[in-house]
C-alpha cells in the first residue's frame, strides 16, 4: 500500500492519469479506424491488393505497439484507481464518475483488444507453417521464394478475416453481400501468391523483351501451376493467370468430356472380374464327399458343444465361397457343417465381482500391480538369450596330454609305450585282484558244497537239496573257468611285459642309443616251497576231482540219453519191422485190391513217413578217460600258473634309465629329435562347436607328454550341447589338427574340486611319413628281423582333463538345475556305485532290490557290492518284506562315525556333562581339557568312589559312628535340597544380567559440582560407598579379607611367679596399681585365615589399642568365585590374642664372656573365631566381641574391675571376660547370595499365608532393617508358620536330676547342653541361600544346626521349665540375622545366646544382640514397632500394642495352629564307654599333630603334669568353665615346682576332629622355641545325653627354670 | 566325535498386533546328538516396549552338543506369545529354523542375520500374519554361534 501523499502529488497523479486516458482514447480511435479499414479490406480483397498490403503492413505493427501500451495503461489505471479510492478522501463525485467512465471504456477496449491479441497470434504461426512448407516442397526455388517473402511484410491472416466476418455475423444479421462473401470467399490470403503473381508479371514483361528464356519460363509456369493447385489457390484468383499462361502449353493438353459408364454395364464388367458367392443354402450333399451320408454326432449321443451364433446368410456365403476353393471340403465336418469350435462365451462371469466402493473392497481381493518379471530360468537356456543374471560357469581343466603313439615316435618309443601300457594294465589288474577274489569265491563255494554234502551224507537227498547241489556245482564250474581265464591272463600279461622289455633291451643294444627312460625290474618274492607245493597239489587234486565228477556226470547224462535214444530207436525198429511184415501180409493177401491197398499204403506211409527211414543207431558214449583228466589239468596249471615253489615275479617299471644325449646319436635319430623339438601343441576348447578358448602352445617333449595345466572358466548362457577339445600341432607357423576329443557335459552335481581328472583317448588316421627315425603314422612297420608281422600304428593318445561346474563365492554351484538339462545327460564318471545306480528310491523297495540282486547274480565277495549285500542281508533275513514301520532317520547307523559306547567312554564329554549337572565334585570345575587324551581317569576316581561307597560309612574321619551317620544323612539332605534349588537358582532377575550404571541426574550433578567448591578437609574423610563386585569376574588374589583390630579390654595380666599362693594374687593386683612401670602384659593379636597368619604390633597393658589393619588373601575352593561356592566356604577367621614374653638368659662363654640371649615367647590368651560365611553374608562385621578365654590361664589373672551389684545372683558373671573391638570386611565387596525366590509347597491355610505376606511386607516397608519372620521352610521344603515350632519340650532328665531341688539352677545347664550341639550354618551345610528350620527332634538327630534351631530348642526347654520365654528374631554380631531367646525372670528380661549358652541382662553393654525385630512364642508373633531396636532401649512388654504389633489380633485371631514339634523328645542315654574311647582317640591324634607341627624340635611330654591336668578337667566341666579358683593352679605349681608353666584348658563342642585340631593349632602352643620345653596334654570328653559331647583339652607348656 | 557350540541370542520380535511379547524356544536334534551342557529350551522374559515396535529380549542361548552322526542337525523352534494386562498368554506365532541354521561355513567367521518365517497361529480379521525372524550367526568351523533376532 502506498503511503499517504500530499495534494500536489495527488494532482500530479491525476494529471498523469488523465493524459494517459487521453492517449488511450486516441489510440482507440485509431484502432477503430484500422478495423474499419480491415473490414473494408475484407470486402474488396480482389481489387485492392495494394491497400491490403498497406494495411497488412501498417496494421499489425500498430497493433502490436498498441497492445503493449494498452496493457500498460490498463494496469496503471487500475492501480491508480485502487490507490485513489483508498487514500484520497477529498475526491468529489465528478472525478469519480469520470474515472468510472474511463474505466468502462478501458475495459471494453481491453476486451476487444484481447480478442485481437488472440487472433494476432495466429498469423505468425501460420506464417512459420508456410515457411516450413516451402522449405520442404520447393527445394529448388526456395531461395528466391524465401527472399521474396522476407521482403513482403507479415500478412494479415485469413483467419483474422474469417473471425472478423464471424464476429460481424455474431453482431447481427449480415448483409447480403457479407453473407455471399462468407460462403463463397475462400479465406486463403496467400500474400506470397500476390507477390509471385506480381513477380510473374514482371517475368512476363521480361519474357516479352527476352524471348530466349521462353522454355524455361514454361517449365517454371508449370511448376507454379502445380504449386497453386497444391495450395488450393482460389480458382478465381488464378484464372486470369491461367488464361495468360495456358496459351503456350495448349498443344500438349487434350481436353475431353468425362466418360460415363452405365450401372448395368459396370455390373457386367465387374461380374467378369469378381466372384460373388451366392447366399443360398448349400445342399449338404455337395459339402460332403461323394457317397457319404451326413453323420450327426449329437444324435449318436456324443456331446457336441454349442456353436457360436453366426447368421445363416453369412454362413451360406462362407460355405459357398469355401466350396469354390481347392480342397474346400476339408472345412466341413461329418455333419456337413463348417467345423467350428464351441462357443467360448460363457453365460456367467467367472471373475469375482469387484465393487469399487471406497474402502469397501476386501483387502484380500485388492488387485496388486506387479511389474512383469523376466523369468530367470525360462529364457536362460534358450540359445542366444544373453541374460546377465545367468551366472553359470563351466570349468574346463585341461591338464595335459600323453601320446600313446605319435608319428615322431622312434621304434623304442613304440615299445616303451607298449610296455607302459602293459604295466598299467598289470597294475590295474593287480589292484582289482580279480584272480584273488575268484579264488576265494571258489574256495568258499567248495567249502559250502562240502559242508552241505557232509551234513546230508546220511540222509536221502531231497529234491531241493539236489537242486541246490547241482546249482553249486554249476557255480563252482563257472567260477573255476573264470578264475582260470583270469589266471591265464595274468600269466600272459606278465610274459608279455617281460617279452616287450626284452625287445626294448635288444633294440637299445642294436641301435646303440637309448630313447626312453623306461627300466623294468623284476622283483622276486620267494615263497615257502613246501606249502606252496602242497597248495598247488591240493588245487590240482580238487580240480581233478571236480572234473572227474563232472565228466562222470556228463557221461551219465550222455549214457542216459543214449539209452533213451536207443530205446526209441529200438521201438522204431520194431515198428518198422512190424510194418514191413504187415505190408508183406497185405501184399500177399490182398493183391487184387491194389488201388485200395495202395491208398491205404499211402496213408500209412504218410502217417509213418518220418519213421520210415530208420534213425541212425545211436552210438554209445565213450567212457571218459579219467586218467587223461589229471594230465590235462596239470598241463593247464603249468600253462596258466606259476610253478610250485617258483618265486613270485613282480615287475616294477621305473623311468630311471638315461637317455643318450643327441650328440652321440646317429644322424637319423638326431633329425628325429630336432623334428620333435620343433613341434608344439595346443588345444582349443570348443563349446557348442564354437571356439571359446585355447591353451597356450607347449612344445612337445621327448617323452611325448604335454602339460598344459590350465583351467578355463566358461561363463555360459547357452545350453551346453557339446564340449570338445581340439588338439593342434604346430610346426613353425603352420598348424594342423591332430584330433578332436569330445568331453561329456557334467551333471549339475559335478562341481569343481570334487571331480578327479579323467583321461579321454583320441586318435587320428592321418598318414605321416618321415625320412628319419620317426616311424610315422599309419605306416606299416615291423619289429621282426625278417620284416614280417607288419603293423601300422595311428597317432593316438590321451587327454587328461575334466569338466565341472564352477562354484560361486557363496559356495553355490553355478550349475543349471537338473530340469534344465537337455535330454541325454552323459555321466563322466567311470565308476558306478551300485546303490546310486539303482537310485535312492530303490532302497526302499527291498523286493525290487532283491530281485535285481538275484538277476544280476551279484558276487557277494566283490567289495563293490558289499553295501548292497549288507543291506540285503539286513532286509531279507528270511522273507523279503516291506517294513511296516517308518524309519525317521534311516541309515543313521550307517552314517555314524562313532558308536554309542565310544561316546559314553569319552572322558571329556562325561566331564562336561557332570559339570553341567552340577555334581558336587565337578560343580565348580573351571576348565575342561579340549582334548580327549588330556582328561585323566583320576578326575573321576573320587566321584566313582562316592557312587560306589555311597552307603559305607567312614568312621575314621568322624571318630564317632553316630556322627558319621549324621554326616551321611546331612549329605543326603544337602543333595536333595540342592537339586530342589538348582532350578530355582537359574531364575535370574534383571539385575543379575544387566549391570546398568545409574545415569547421573541433574540433582546429583549439582551436588557434585557443589562438592567441588567445598573446601577440602583431609582430616575429615568422607565415607565412600564401595563398589559391589559380582562373583563371576573374580580370580585368585582379587579378594582380600580386611581385619581391622582396634582395641581390647580386660586382657588377663601376668601373674608374678611366686610360690606363695595366698599372696601373689594380691600382690599382683596391687602391683598393677602401685607399680605402673611393671610390665603387666604385652598383648598382640594374630589373625589366621586359610593358613595365612598375620599379627599386629605388640602393645602394652591390659587395655591395649592397636588400631591396625591386616590384609589376608582369600582364595575360593577350586578357584570358583560363584555365589554358591563362596557360601560353602567353611574356613574361619581365627583372631588370637597372645602375650609376648621376653626371657633373657645369660650365657656364660669362656672365650667371649657374657652374652645375653633373648627368647621371645608368645602365650595364648584367648581367641575369637568368625566363620567366613558370616563375613560373606554380612559383608562387614563391626563391633566388640567377647574373647573366648579359657577358664583357667596358668600364669595369668584377671584384673577385676568393679562389680555391678544387682539383685540377681546370676548377673554376677556379667561383663566379665575379655573383649576385643574389630572391624572385618571383604575387599572388594562381594554380593551376598540372594535368598531363593521361590514359592514352596505348603500345608498352611491360604488366608494365613496371605496375612503373613502382608505382615512381612508391611514390616519391611516401615522398618527395612528389622528382621521379621512369620513363615519358615522346614527340612522337607514346605512353608510352615513360625509359631508351630514353639512348644514346651522337656530337657533330658539327667540334666534336671543334677539339681532336683532348684530348677532355677538347671537353667544354665540346659543352656549349656543346647550350646554344646554343634553349630552349622544352613548356608554352609546346604550351599544354598535358604533358611531351613528343622524341628527339635530332627535337630537332635542331626546334631547340627544354626542359631534358629538352637534358639527354638532352648526356648522350648525353657517353656517346659515353666519360664516365660520367647524367641527373639533379630540381628546380632557376628552372626547377623539370628534368633535368640528371651526369658523373663523376676521382672528382669534375660537374653540368651543359644549357641554359646551365655545369657545377658537386658542392659548389658556387651550383649551381642544388636537389634530386636520380632518376638515369637507358640501363640503369636509380635513385631517391634518402637523407635529403637537395641535391646537396651526396647521395652519387652508385648501387651502394649503401640510397641509391639501382634500378628494375630482380634481381627485375625489365632486359628489354633498345631505344633509340628513332637510331643516328647526321646533321648538316648549317655554312652560313657564311647566317650572314653573318643577321649583316647582325640588325645592320640592331638599328640601326633603337635609332634607333626614341630618337625625340628623334639617334643617331650610331661607325664606327671598330664595326669594332674587330667584330674582337673572333669571338675572344670562340672562348674561349666566358670572361673575356678586359683586353687588347682596352685596345686599344679606346688606339684611341679621349678617349672614355668603356661597353659589353658579349651572347651570345645564336638562335631568333628578337624575343628579341634584347628583350635589347638591356632593357640600356637606348639611354637614354643625353648630347648628344654615340655608339653602336657589332657583330653576329657564329657558325655551328655543324645551323644552330645563336651570336649575339654588342657594344654600346657612347661619350661624348666 | 564332533562337537557343536551354539552361542547366540534371541534378540526380539516386532510386527505383532501387540507389543507385550515373550518367546518360548527350544532346540531339537536328531537322536545322534547329545547335549553336553546348556539349556536346550527356555522362555524369555516379557518385554513391553515403551518406545519402538520391537520387543527386545536379548535372550542368550549357549549350548554344547556332541554328536556321533551328522544327521538330525539342531533346529530351533520359536513361539512368540503375547501376555495381556491380565496376565493371560496367547500364542501369536511360531516358527522353525531349520537347515539353514546349520548351514555349512567352512572356516570363515561370518556374522549373519537371517530371517525366518514364523507362521502365525492367530487369525485376526481372517487375515493371517506371516512373521519372520532374524537369526544372527557367528560361525566358526565347528563352533557355531546363533544370534536370533525375531522380527515379525
Amino acid at each position: 500500500m502506498e503511503a499517504p501523499e500530499d495534494g500536489e502529488e495527488d494532482e500530479r497523479e491525476a494529471l498523469k492519469r488523465h493524459l494517459r486516458a487521453e492517449r488511450q482514447k486516441r489510440k482507440k480511435r485509431l484502432l477503430e479506424q484500422s478495423s474499419i479499414q480491415k473490414s473494408r479490406d475484407a470486402d474488396d480483397v480482389k481489387d485492392v491488393t495494394s491497400i491490403q498490403q498497406y494495411s497488412a503492413d501498417e496494421g499489425p505493427s500498430e497493433k502490436a505497439d498498441d497492445s503493449v501500451v494498452l496493457s500498460k495503461s490498463r494496469t496503471g489505471s487500475q492501480k491508480g484507481l485502487t490507490s485513489r479510492t483508498q487514500h484520497t478522501h477529498h475526491l468529489d463525485d465528478f472525478v469519480k464518475r469520470r474515472l468510472e467512465e474511463k474505466l468502462k471504456a478501458a475495459r471494453s477496449k481491453g476486451e476487444s483488444l484481447q480478442d485481437k491479441e488472440a487472433s494476432l497470434e495466429f498469423p505468425s504461426r501460420l506464417h512459420s507453417l508456410r515457411d516450413r512448407d516451402t522449405v520442404t516442397r520447393f527445394d529448388r526455388e526456395a531461395d528466391a521464394d524465401r527472399a521474396g517473402r522476407r521482403d513482403s511484410p507479415p500478412p494479415l491472416s485469413t483467419r483474422v478475416r474469417f473471425r472478423e466476418a464471424a464476429r460481424q455475423v455474431g453482431k447481427g444479421l449480415p448483409t447480403a453481400e457479407e453473407a455471399f462473401n462468407f460462403f463463397t470467399l475462400n479465406f486463403d490470403p496467400d500474400p506470397p501468391d500476390v507477390i509471385e503473381t506480381s513477380s510473374r508479371r514482371r517475368q512476363k514483361q521480361r519474357k516479352t523483351t527476352d524471348e530466349d528464356e521462353e522454355h524455361e519460363d514454361v517449365d517454371e509456369d508449370i511448376q507454379e501451376e502445380n504449386e497453386t493447385q497444391s495450395e488450393e489457390a482460389p480458382l478465381v484468383q488464378t484464372q486470369e493467370d491461367l488464361f495468360v499462361i495456358d496459351q503456350s502449353p495448349q498443344d500438349f493438353l487434350e481436353i475431353r468430356k468425362a466418360e460415363y459408364v452405365g450401372y448395368q454395364k459396370l455390373l457386367q464388367l465387374q461380374s467378369e472380374l469378381l466372384f460373388t458367392p451366392s447366399f443360398r443354402t448349400v445342399p449338404t450333399s455337395i459339402k460332403l464327399p461323394e457317397n457319404m451320408k451326413p453323420r450327426y454326432l449329437e444324435d449318436e449321443g456324443l456331446y457336441v458343444g454349442e456353436r457360436p451364433p453366426v447368421s445363416l446368410t453369412n454362413e451360406n456365403i462362407l460355405e459357398n465361397r469355401i466350396l469354390k476353393m481347392e480342397e474346400g471340403k476339408k472345412w466341413f465336418g461329418d455333419d456337413g457343417r463348417i467345423i467350428a469350435l464351441p462357443n467360448p462365451i460363457k453365460e456367467s462371469s467367472t471373475r469375482p465381482p469387484l465393487f469399487h466402493m471406497e474402502e469397501a473392497l476386501d483387502p484380500a481381493l485388492q488387485t496388486v500391480y506387479r511389474k512383469a518379471v523376466k523369468s530367470k530360468y525360462a529364457n536362460l537356456y534358450i540359445a542366444g538369450a544373453a541374460d546377465p543374471e545367468g551366472d553359470y560357469q563351466l570349468d574346463v581343466d585341461v591338464s595335459g596330454l600323453i601320446f600313446s603313439h605319435h608319428p615322431l615316435f622312434s621304434r623304442e618309443h613304440i615299445l616303451g609305450a607298449r610296455l607302459a601300457q602293459l604295466y598299467d594294465q598289470y597294475l590295474t589288474r593287480q589292484r582289482n585282484n580279480l584272480t584273488g577274489h575268484l579264488t576265494d569265491k571258489l574256495n568258499g563255494l567248495r567249502n559250502a558244497l562240502r559242508n552241505m554234502l557232509e551234513s546230508h551224507s546220511g540222509l536221502n537227498p531231497t529234491q531241493a537239496l539236489q537242486q541246490r547241489i547241482s546249482e553249486y556245482n554249476l557255480e563252482v564250474r563257472n567260477t573255476r573257468h573264470l578264475r582260470d581265464s583270469e589266471q591265464e591272463k595274468d600269466r600272459t600279461l606278465l610274459k608279455n611285459i617281460v617279452k616287450v622289455w626284452k625287445e626294448i633291451k635288444a633294440l637299445r643294444e642294436f641301435q646303440k642309443f637309448t630313447n626312453t627312460p623306461y627300466k623294468l625290474y623284476l622283483r622276486r618274492e620267494n615263497v615257502d616251497r613246501v606249502s606252496d607245493e602242497q597248495d598247488y597239489e591240493d588245487e590240482i587234486l580238487a580240480e581233478v576231482v571236480e572234473l572227474e565228477a563232472e565228466t562222470e556226470e556228463e557221461y551219465q547224462n550222455k549214457l542216459a540219453e543214449y539209452k533213451k535214444r536207443l530205446e526209441e530207436w529200438k521201438l522204431c525198429r520194431k515198428k518198422q519191422k512190424a510194418k514191413k511184415k504187415k505190408q508183406k501180409k497185405k501184399k500177399k493177401g490182398q493183391a487184387q485190391d491194389d488201388t485200395e491197398g495202395e491208398d491205404e499204403e499211402q496213408d500209412v506211409s504218410e502217417s509213418e513217413g518220418p519213421t520210415d527211414e530208420p534213425p541212425p543207431k545211436p552210438e554209445p558214449p565213450e567212457r571218459p578217460d579219467l586218467g587223461s583228466i589229471e594230465q590235462w589239468v596239470r598241463e593247464k596249471a603249468l600253462r596258466i600258473r606259476r610253478k610250485p615253489g617258483e618265486a613270485i615275479l613282480i615287475p616294477e617299471l621305473s623311468a630311471s634309465a638315461n637317455i643318450t644325449a643327441s650328440e652321440l646319436c646317429p644322424r637319423a635319430e638326431k633329425a628325429r629329435r630336432e623334428d620333435v623339438a620343433r613341434r608344439s601343441l595346443f588345444t582349443k576348447i570348443l563349446y557348442n562347436d564354437k571356439e571359446v578358448s585355447r591353451t597356450d602352445s607347449r612344445s612337445l617333449n621327448t617323452d611325448f607328454r604335454v602339460h598344459f595345466g590350465q583351467i578355463f572358466n566358461l561363463k555360459i548362457v547357452n545350453c551346453p550341447q557339446s564340449i570338445s577339445l581340439q588338439v593342434f600341432e604346430e610346426i613353425g607357423s603352420s598348424c594342423s589338427l591332430l584330433a578332436q576329443v569330445f568331453l561329456p557335459v557334467p551333471e549339475p552335481s559335478v562341481v569343481t574340486g570334487s571331480v578327479p581328472l579323467e583321461e579321454f583317448e583320441f586318435s587320428s588316421n592321418q598318414r605321416v611319413m618321415f625320412d628319419h627315425e620317426g616311424v610315422g603314422s599309419d605306416v606299416p612297420l615291423s619289429f621282426e628281423a625278417d620284416g614280417s608281422n607288419k603293423q601300422s600304428l595311428l597317432t593316438s593318445g590321451k587327454v587328461s582333463c575334466c569338466v565341472s561346474w564352477g562354484i560361486g563365492d557363496d559356495d553355490v554351484p553355478l550349475a543349471p538345475p537338473i530340469s534344465q538339462q537337455p535330454g541325454g545327460v552323459h555321466s563322466g564318471k567311470g565308476h558306478l556305485d551300485a546303490v546310486s545306480y539303482i537310485g535312492a528310491s530303490g532302497l526302499y523297495d527291498m523286493k525290487k532290490i532283491g530281485e535285481w540282486a538275484k538277476q544280476s547274480r551279484l558276487d557277494p565277495n566283490d567289495p563293490k557290492n558289499a553295501s548292497i549285500m549288507q543291506l540285503l542281508k539286513v532286509a531279507s533275513s528270511g522273507e523279503v518284506t516291506a517294513p511296516e514301520y517308518f524309519r525317521l532317520e534311516h541309515l543313521q547307523e550307517e552314517f555314524n562315525f562313532v558308536t554309542d559306547e565310544e561316546l559314553e567312554k569319552s572322558g571329556r564329554f562325561r566331564l562336561l556333562k557332570l559339570r553341567n549337572q552340577e555334581v558336587a565334585e565337578f560343580r565348580n570345575y573351571k576348565f575342561i581339557p579340549a582334548l580327549e587324551r588330556e582328561v585323566t581317569d583320576t578326575v573321576f576316581q573320587e566321584y566313582e568312589k562316592r557312587l560306589k561307597e555311597g552307603e559305607v560309612i567312614d568312621t575314621k574321619e568322624h571318630l564317632d559312628s553316630h556322627r558319621a551317620l549324621v554326616a551321611k544323612y546331612l549329605q543326603k539332605i544337602r543333595e536333595s535340597v540342592i537339586n530342589r534349588f538348582l532350578l530355582a537358582k537359574h531364575h535370574y532377575l534383571l539385575s543379575d544380567l544387566v549391570t546398568e550404571e545409574e545415569i547421573p541426574t541433574i540433582g546429583i550433578l549439582g551436588i557434585n559440582l557443589f562438592k567441588l567448591a567445598e573446601p577440602k578437609r583431609p582430616l575429615k574423610p568422607q565415607r565412600k560407598e564401595r563398589k559391589k563386585v559380582t562373583a563371576q569376574n573374580l580370580s585368585d588374589g582379587d579378594i582380600k579379607l580386611l581385619v581391622n583390630i582396634i582395641r581390647a579390654y580386660d586382657i588377663p595380666v601376668r601373674r608374678l611367679q611366686s610360690n606363695k599362693p595366698g599372696q601373689t594374687s594380691h600382690s599382683a593386683l596391687q602391683g598393677s596399681i602401685g607399680l605402673p612401670d611393671q610390665i603387666q602384659v604385652r598383648p598382640f593379636v594374630e589373625v589366621s585365615f586359610q593358613r595365612t597368619v598375620l599379627q599386629t604390633a605388640t602393645a602394652d597393658g591390659p587395655n591395649p589399642c592397636w588400631n591396625e589393619e591386616l590384609q589376608l588373601p582369600f582364595s575360593a575352593p577350586n578357584g570358583d568365585y560363584s555365589t554358591a561356592s563362596l557360601q560353602s566356604v567353611k574356613d574361619e577367621v581365627f583372631i588370637n590374642i597372645f602375650d609376648e614374653v621376653v626371657h633373657e638368659t645369660v650365657m656364660n662363654d669362656k672365650n667371649r664372656g657374657k652374652s645375653i640371649q633373648t627368647h621371645i615367647e608368645k602365650r595364648w590368651l584367648g581367641s575369637v573365631k568368625i566363620p567366613f560365611s558370616t563375613i560373606y553374608s554380612q559383608s562387614k562385621i563391626e563391633g566388640t566381641f567377647k574373647v573366648n578365654t579359657p577358664a583357667v590361664l596358668l600364669g595369668y589373672s584377671k584384673e577385676k574391675s568393679h562389680f555391678t551389684n544387682s539383685g540377681f545372683d546370676i548377673l554376677r558373671s556379667l561383663s566379665e571376660g575379655t573383649f576385643i573391638t574389630l572391624f572385618i570386611t571383604v575387599d572388594p565387596q562381594l554380593v551376598p547370595g540372594e535368598s531363593v525366590r521361590e514359592k514352596f509347597d505348603t500345608q498352611e491355610d491360604e488366608r494365613l499365608l496371605q496375612a503373613s505376606e502382608r505382615f512381612e511386607r508391611d514390616a519391611a516397608q516401615r522398618y527395612p532393617d528389622r528382621p521379621c519372620i512369620t513363615t519358615v521352610i522346614d527340612l522337607s521344603g514346605k512353608t510352615v508358620f513360625i509359631t508351630r515350632y514353639i512348644r514346651p519340650l522337656s530337657p533330658p532328665k539327667e540334666l534336671l536330676d543334677e539339681f532336683p531341688n532348684n530348677p532355677l539352677e538347671a537353667t544354665p545347664l540346659v543352656a549349656r547342653f543346647v550350646s554344646l550341639i554343634p553349630s552349622l550354618p544352613d548356608q554352609v551345610s546346604l550351599s544354598a541361600t535358604c533358611d531351613l528350620w528343622s524341628t527339635c527332634d530332627q535337630f537332635l538327630t542331626l546334631l547340627a544346626g544354626d542359631e534358629e534351631e538352637h534358639a527354638v530348642l532352648l526356648c522350648n526347654y525353657f517353656l517346659s521349665l515353666g519360664k516365660k520365654a520367647w524367641l527373639i528374631i533379630g540381628t546380632a554380631i557376628p552372626e547377623g540375622p539370628t534368633a535368640y531367646v528371651l526369658t523373663l525372670e523376676q521382672n528382669l528380661y534375660l537374653i540368651w545366646n543359644p549357641s554359646s549358652g551365655q545369657f545377658y541382662g537386658q542392659y548389658d553393654t556387651f550383649c551381642p544382640l544388636q537389634a530386636v525385630g520380632c518376638l515369637v512364642n507358640a501363640d503369636n508373633v509380635w513385631f517391634n514397632i518402637q523407635q529403637y531396636t537395641s535391646p537396651m532401649r526396647v521395652s519387652f512388654d508385648i501387651t502394649k500394642a503401640n510397641l509391639w504389633k501382634p500378628f494375630f489380633s482380634r481381627t485375625f485371631s489365632h486359628p489354633g495352629l498345631s505344633s509340628i514339634q513332637p510331643e516328647e523328645l526321646v533321648y538316648r542315654r549317655t554312652d560313657r564307654a564311647a566317650a572314653a574311647e573318643l577321649q583316647d582317640r582325640i588325645e592320640r591324634i592331638l599328640k601326633e599333630k603337635i609332634m607333626e607341627w614341630r618337625p625340628r624340635q623334639p617334643t617331650r611330654w610331661n607325664r606327671y603334669c598330664t595326669t594332674t591336668l587330667k584330674q582337673f578337667l572333669p571338675k572344670l566341666e562340672l562348674i561349666r568353665g566358670q572361673d575356678v579358683a586359683e586353687g588347682h593352679r596352685h596345686e599344679l605349681q606346688s606339684l611341679l615346682g621349678d617349672y614355668r608353666i603356661s597353659g589353658f584348658p579349651l572347651n570345645l563342642v564336638f562335631s568333628e576332629i578337624r575343628p579341634i585340631i584347628e583350635a589347638v593349632y591356632s593357640t600356637g602352643i606348639h611354637s614354643v622355641q625353648a630347648s628344654n620345653v615340655e608339653f602336657a596334654l589332657a583330653v576329657y570328653v564329657h558325655p551328655y545325653p543324645n551323644n552330645v559331647m563336651s570336649v575339654w583339652i588342657y594344654l600346657a607348656s612347661l619350661v624348666l627354670t | 566325535m564332533a562337537e557343536l557350540h551354539i552361542i547366540g541370542q534371541i534378540i526380539g520380535a516386532s510386527g505383532f498386533p501387540e507389543k507385550t511379547l515373550f518367546c518360548k524356544w527350544g532346540i531339537h536334534t536328531g537322536e545322534a546328538w547329545r547335549l553336553l551342557s546348556g539349556l536346550k529350551e527356555g522362555q524369555t522374559q516379557v518385554d513391553s516396549p515403551q518406545i519402538g515396535d520391537i520387543a527386545y529380549w536379548s535372550h542368550p542361548i549357549d549350548l554344547h552338543y556332541a554328536t556321533k552322526g551328522l544327521q538330525g542337525w539342531p533346529k530351533i523352534h520359536l513361539e512368540v506369545w503375547h501376555q495381556d494386562s491380565f496376565g493371560r498368554c496367547q500364542l501369536y506365532g511360531y516358527g522353525f529354523l531349520g537347515d539353514d541354521f546349520d548351514e555349512k561355513e567352512g572356516g570363515r567367521e561370518t556374522e549373519k542375520q537371517s530371517e525366518i518365517l514364523l507362521t502365525a497361529a492367530r487369525h485376526l480379521n481372517s487375515a493371517q500374519f506371516t512373521c519372520s525372524c532374524v537369526i544372527q550367526r557367528i560361525m566358526q568351523h565347528v563352533y557355531r554361534a546363533v544370534n536370533i533376532h525375531t522380527s515379525i
